[in-house]
């Protein structure tokens, strides 16, 4: 079997990044922020530099799908932290945004993320293969461990495993302000709420403007990442 | 508005030709397209009679394919290349192992993109430009103002709306994978969570109508009603549609045409609760 070294990482929630301690940050081999379910949560220049100060390796930017407001001040703030910063790499649901960067930012290393990556997951693999050369994708994004076995070993890009929430549904309309919003002062951060499902032992989990399922990865292969949801800095673990 | 209407049978399809429906489309048995198993056409020759009749009546006939993965691709691509030597107009698609399959221009079919795919903006659409797409369902949980950059846009791609006061899912339903925990659709329940209420956020119908008019005055072209596994409910729902539509077309204000719509959407709303308990 293909064996592959397995590197860690973290994703923080934008404010985690003030509560993180320096020995948590260089712990990991990446630093996830950002959203890939909302548009109004990525972050800035200042942020990324806070993560660097305090020993961060890489830094990997989570993007939503944008709606054409949020995407000028997507493509705007990335320019920023781009114009400064390497070792980042992007992670895209929208694919205006996806062309942007090949247009712009052809060298940034990127991948597609949650929930896009679910398309990705069930595609012909030959097709699939193709549309990550024709568009300059070195990475797929999952919380899927079931799905792992519908990619061959060395299939032309990497894959990052996210846990321990699985995505299950989002919605444009935020769980916490209950609107769909454009101008928002993010009242989800911090924030979790815990849904139990009649009929199911396991709970639904809602962070931001998604709704997850717990679980554990067990063993997987075909992954040279793991991307361990801690919020708050390890201080919120599900 | 033209009205596009999904039909699962020969008799529902003949039922809104003659109640004026513009634009037709339906699935195939075999291909899936459709995200809880609606009503399918069983044969290519019931598919293609139903072309001719809509054809001879000036109207368009569609098939979806939007639900297409691996599986399945070689099949559905076959079988459109055979719908369209039958005279089929184009074909709703959502995955892009079929869009590059079918090369932008190599068949002369109108693609109309599925609300479920995620097109938010200008520089998405001209990414699916690039991949042969002539028309784009706009996506459900997209408002008006979001949009205008998608319904103006500069390469005459058409654009398509669902009447959403009926049918919304309130989760992306092209990303949903609720069903996994108790095998029911969780977005419409009420949860309990630290001793209170929690039920998912969703617009009310008044909202609905108050963006289907600003849509309206964008400019979409076309209403489209979606097909639905409940008998009749597709019908019920089509008088709907025509109601609004007439609505739309006769110059109120948007005060006007939502206090006016909403008075039909509640009148027939008991009925259609009847008609979803049927078997």
């Amino acid at each position: 079997m293909h064996q592959q070294t397995v590197k860690k990482a973290a994703l923080l929630e934008l404010p985690g990044i003030a509560k993180a301690s320096g020995a948590f940050i260089k712990r990991q081999d990446f630093i996830y922020i950002g959203s890939e379910f909302c548009q109004n949560i990525f972050p800035v220049k200042k942020d990324v530099a806070a993560l660097f100060d305090k020993g961060a390796k890489k830094i990997v930017i989570l993007t939503s799908f944008m709606v054409q407001d949020g995407l000028s001040r997507l493509q705007d703030a990335v320019s920023d932290i781009l114009g400064e910063f390497g070792n980042i790499e992007i992670m895209v649901n929208d694919f205006g945004f996806l062309a942007y960067l090949n247009k712009f930012h052809s060298a940034t290393p990127k991948g597609i993320g949650r929930p896009l990556s679910i398309d990705f997951m069930r595609m012909e693999h030959a097709a699939r293969a193709k549309f990550f050369k024709e568009h300059k994708l070195g990475r797929l994004e999952t919380d899927e461990a079931d799905m792992l076995h519908n990619i061959p070993p060395r299939p032309g890009f990497k894959i990052s495993l996210h846990y321990p929430l699985k995505y299950a549904a989002m919605s444009r309309s935020c769980p916490f302000v209950r609107k769909i919003t454009l101008a928002c002062a993010h009242a989800c951060y911090g924030r979790t709420m815990i849904l139990p499902v009649p009929g199911s032992a396991r709970p639904l989990v809602a962070r931001n403007n998604a709704y997850f399922l717990a679980y554990r990865p067990g063993a997987v292969k075909n992954v040279d990442r793991l991307v361990k949801h801690s919020f708050d800095a390890g201080k919120m673990n599900c | 508005m033209k009205i596009q209407v999904g039909v699962g049978t020969r008799e529902e399809f003949e039922h809104f030709l003659k109640a004026g429906a513009d634009e037709f489309y339906c699935g195939f048995k075999t291909i899936p397209g459709h995200l809880y198993g609606g009503v399918t056409f069983d044969s290519v020759d019931e598919v293609a009679e139903a072309v001719k009749l809509a054809h001879a009546s000036g109207k368009k006939f569609y098939f979806a394919a939007n639900e297409i993965q691996a599986h399945a691709l070689n099949e559905t691509v076959a079988f459109i290349k055979e719908l369209h030597s039958r005279g089929i107009d184009g074909v709703i698609i959502r995955d892009l192992a079929v869009l590059s399959a079918l090369k932008p221009g190599k068949l002369p079919l109108e693609i109309i993109l599925t609300s479920l795919s995620p097109c938010y903006n200008a520089g998405s659409l001209d990414f699916y430009r690039g991949l042969g797409v002539t028309r784009l369902a706009l996506p459900e949980q997209l408002l008006p103002r979001e949009a205008e950059g998608l319904i103006r846009n500069k390469w005459g791609i058409g654009t398509e709306i669902f009447l959403m006061a009926r049918e919304y899912c309130v989760v992306l339903n092209g990303l949903c994978y609720l069903k996994q925990f108790n095998g029911q659709c969780l977005c419409r329940k009420e949860f309990r969570t630290g001793g209170r209420k929690f039920v998912m956020a969703k617009p009310t119908a008044e909202e609905h109508f108050s963006r289907l008019y600003d849509f309206h005055k964008l400019g979409v072209p076309v209403l489209k009603i979606g097909r639905h596994p409940a008998k009749d409910y597709a019908k019920i729902l089509f008088g709907e549609a025509l109601a609004v539509n007439k609505l739309l077309g006769s110059g109120l204000s948007k005060k006007e045409f939502t206090r006016l719509a909403l008075k039909y959407h509640a009148k027939i709303g008991t009925f259609l609760e009847k008609c979803t308990n049927k078997p």
